[in-house]
């Protein structure tokens, strides 16, 4: 289906078409969740061989495994006999995956160890060696992110990430011990279109003043430079949106410490923060160590992981169809830490963001509305618009992207849409356009 | 809330009285009662300061992962809160903007399955319970929520005031868009 004119960047519009149409729909699945890097796992979720960790590529099940050697594979959750799902628990440590249909049973490398009756009813003619589990084409990792790739042909990971890799290592790399997803998955089902929560965290600053505002006076226990409750005001030096990186966005403030502004006794996170700052800005430079660690950053990957460092909440969307997600989150930490921050904040965690979360209240309500404003007859040839702060971007010294000044714009969502767009014109990777706007990678490298 | 308390009691394994029974089943209905009603200005008072109220979450395991899902504090629960956590959640809904809570959710607890137990410390009673909740909202917005619970409520004069509270849901994944009510 031609998207050209479902979509216009230029003047931030979309049509409401986009949220409900199921023809589209199929589409997505085939050419951005079958085409891009998905998050799979985070390795610090299988430390060990044998581990393994169930999820979703679009809507396929798959199960991803730790290999005796270290590495880590994924596969289609789905016996090659029957079609069965072959494991059935969320995650765990297997030597083996046996179906339940017929007992069909597959090593964690994916190979097909045993058929019961392989002599007797088989004749011993069956190809074990062509049966084993579909692994998913690629898998690769970026400093603990786990990500998997159906195309056959797609970009390297780090070129997928592009200078959107400035940004993941404001958590991923601001500390030498690393990073670890904590807590058990929490899961839920949203009536939402999967863009809608996307487009929401990637750079909508402007509803958190008002979306939020019973939240926010709840729990806010620092000023968050940029924001206001009511939206009131708005501060445009207190943060920036960047986008312009191969479809990926960073909505961050710059004080280095509103991240910790939702908990209750900020004070250990904020002694965290000072005591270690000036080794993460050896690690990171100025710009990163002073502006961006500890500060309130969403962070976005193409198409659907969002990450929060300092709020520390860090979410997948699975698509179940146009009109369904099943948002799943976990808790971040890092690994220097003491245990009794990573407590504090699993717990915040869990208290703000999630299902029990006093902000997750409030989106999802708004969220599935919008979607179900979007599915009428008349309604579904209307437009939406995201046209804040039109023109107004550019490069910003010491940062990669395509910048508009403070946390209230519609810049980010207008890029994701544009990669949206930009995925379902193509026919494969060779129609996408890869680029890193303003890139200052170069100059401040990462791994010194 | 970082908690080294546990739920745990030594309980006696002996059922309590008659009349502790009825007193405390009683109470257990009327908390419902104020939650479907929302009135949380009262519910509070039944909340003892030393409260900890506590839903793990539960992923899907194979029996033979005995991974202890439940009683573990350090694990995700949707919510680990004591008594000022629980006013704060409160607190949002005063704010009058939470616009997501206008209108009004229409709550139903249902209450079974009641049985209550003597603890090793005096004045202090193990309750367990069952609960359905029913939440119905804007047009045709419904879910239900089931599961377990088990209650420490203490003897406070002449009523009782619930310390510690776990909730055993059984759903994996929640299949609604948010957990906003008390069970």
């Amino acid at each position: 289906m031609d998207v050209s004119g479902l979509v216009d960047t230029a003047t931030g519009r979309q049509s409401r078409a986009i949220y409900s149409s199921e023809e589209l729909y199929r589409q997505e699945l085939e050419r951005i969740f079958g085409r891009c890097w998905l998050f799979l796992v985070h390795t610090s979720q299988i430390p060990e061989a044998g581990d393994y960790f169930r999820t979703f590529m679009g809507e396929d099940d798959v199960i991803v495994i730790r290999q005796k050697d270290g590495t880590i594979k994924a596969f289609l959750n789905s016996c090659t006999h029957r079609g069965n799902r072959i494991c059935r628990s969320d995650r765990g440590n297997a030597k083996a995956f046996t179906c339940n249909y017929h007992g069909w049973s597959f090593a964690p490398d994916g190979s097909l160890s045993a058929v019961p009756l392989e002599k007797e009813a088989y004749f011993g003619e069956l190809d074990r060696s062509r049966l084993g589990l579909v692994p998913v084409a690629h898998v690769a990792e970026y400093k603990g992110l786990v990500f998997g790739c159906f195309d056959a042909d797609p970009p390297s990971l780090e070129d997928y990430l592009g200078d959107a890799k400035f940004f993941l290592d404001v958590w991923l790399d601001a500390m030498p011990g690393g990073t670890s997803l904590v807590g058990e998955t929490q899961k839920m089902v949203l009536a939402s279109n999967w863009k809608l929560p996307v487009e929401n965290v990637c750079g909508d600053g402007y509803h958190l003043g008002w979306a939020h505002a019973g939240a926010m006076r709840a729990v806010q226990s620092l000023d968050l430079a940029g924001l206001s409750v009511g939206n009131s005001s708005t501060d445009l030096d207190g943060g920036l949106s960047v986008a312009g990186l191969n479809g990926h966005m960073a909505l961050t403030s710059l004080d280095g410490v509103s991240g910790y502004a939702f908990y209750p006794k900020p004070k250990p996170m904020l002694d965290y923060l000072e005591f270690n700052r000036p080794q993460v800005i050896e690690r990171l430079g100025k710009v990163r160590g002073e502006q961006l660690w500890g500060s309130q950053i969403n962070i976005t990957i193409f198409p659907n992981l969002q990450f929060l460092p300092g709020l520390n909440w860090f979410r997948v969307y699975h698509p179940k169809g146009p009109g369904q997600i099943e948002q799943w989150t976990w808790a971040m930490v890092e690994n220097d830490m003491p245990a009794e921050i990573q407590a504090a904040i699993l717990d915040n965690q869990c208290l703000t963001f999630g299902l029990a979360g006093l902000f997750d209240n409030d989106d999802g309500d708004n969220l599935a509305a919008c979607t179900e404003q979007s599915r009428g007859w008349r309604t579904a040839q209307m437009d939406v618009f995201t046209n804040m702060a039109l023109n107004r971007s550019g490069p910003r010294e010491g940062f990669p992207g395509d910048i508009a000044a403070g946390l209230v714009s519609e810049h980010n969502q207008r890029y994701f849409y544009r990669r949206w767009q930009e995925h379902m014109q193509a026919d494969n990777w060779a129609g996408v356009p890869t680029y890193n706007i303003n890139s200052v990678v170069a100059e401040e490298t990462i791994d010194a | 809330m970082i908690q080294n308390a546990t739920l745990e009691r030594p309980t006696t394994g002996q059922s309590a009285s008659v009349e502790q029974t009825h007193s405390l089943t009683q109470t257990l209905y009327r908390e419902a009662r104020m939650l479907d009603e929302e009135n949380y200005v009262d519910w509070v008072k039944l909340l003892a300061d030393d409260l900890l109220y506590h839903m793990p979450g539960i992923e899907t395991r194979y029996r033979r992962d005995k991974t202890d899902q439940v009683k573990d504090l350090t694990r995700m629960a949707y919510y680990n809160d004591n008594l000022t956590e629980i006013k704060k959640r409160l607190s949002r809904l005063e704010t009058g903007t939470a616009w997501s809570e206008d209108p009004a959710t229409r709550y139903t607890h249902i209450i079974t399955n009641v049985e209550v137990e003597l603890t090793a410390i005096p004045g202090e009673y193990q309750v367990f319970s069952n609960f359905y909740a029913y939440r119905n909202r804007n047009e045709r917005e419904e879910d239900s929520l089931i599961g377990n619970r088990i209650d420490i409520w203490r003897e406070v004069e002449n009523s009782f005031q619930l310390v510690m509270r776990r909730i055993i849901l059984k759903h994996n994944v929640l299949l609604s868009k948010n957990l906003n009510i008390f069970l």
